[in-house]
């Protein structure tokens, strides 16, 4: 078995790490660039079961003890099981999506 | 090192959010400040892992749940008043 110079795990863990903070920064930006609020709404959810998920397996991937790896990986959990949530309570809060006129007040 | 490096980029994505979040209207800050605590959550991730300090990810986690119902209730609120 030849020696490895950079184990493979830890190659998955920064190309997992850089994914998500690619995702996390692109996701910032086309949330400000965009116009409509339900646009900036797929930004969101985009960083919260796409970016924060990603960062969260590469520290649980190169974490020191099984436990610690498993809060990362609960933390990743969590954020995916509640965006879909928050993203519709917050359109819902914008209101019917024809109704255009009343809600650009908001 | 890489999580340094990633702490760093991870909190220049906390500017725009701030913009985001302190200007426009209502419901647009809100969106802002959604995003805003996602990326507080990674931001946090990443500096106990920099900084060596396993308590940070407690604070991440709670955060995390904090803000499913700060969000919900946030929007619930919006949507009735306005």
């Amino acid at each position: 078995m030849s020696p490895l110079l950079i184990h493979p795990v830890a190659v998955a863990a920064a190309v997992l790490l850089w994914l998500g903070v690619a995702v996390l920064l692109l996701s910032c930006v086309g949330a400000v660039a965009a116009r409509d609020v339900r646009d900036r709404l797929h930004h969101v959810a985009l960083a919260a079961v796409v970016g924060a998920p990603l960062v969260a397996l590469s520290l649980a991937l190169t974490a020191g003890s099984w436990r610690s790896g498993l809060k990362l990986l609960l933390i990743a959990g969590l954020l995916i099981a509640t965006a879909p949530a928050t993203s519709a309570a917050t359109a819902r809060a914008f209101g019917p999506a024809r109704d255009a006129d009343s809600a650009e007040d908001r | 090192m890489s999580a340094l490096a990633a702490l760093l980029l991870t909190l220049g994505g906390l500017a725009p959010t701030l913009a985001l979040t302190a200007r426009g209207r209502t419901l647009h800050r809100l969106v802002g400040l959604e995003l805003m605590s996602v990326v507080a959550v990674v931001v946090l991730l990443l500096l106990a892992r920099a900084a060596g300090r396993s308590a940070y990810v407690d604070v991440a986690l709670l955060l995390a749940v904090l803000t499913f119902a700060g969000s919900l209730v946030f929007a619930r609120f919006l949507g009735r008043s306005l």
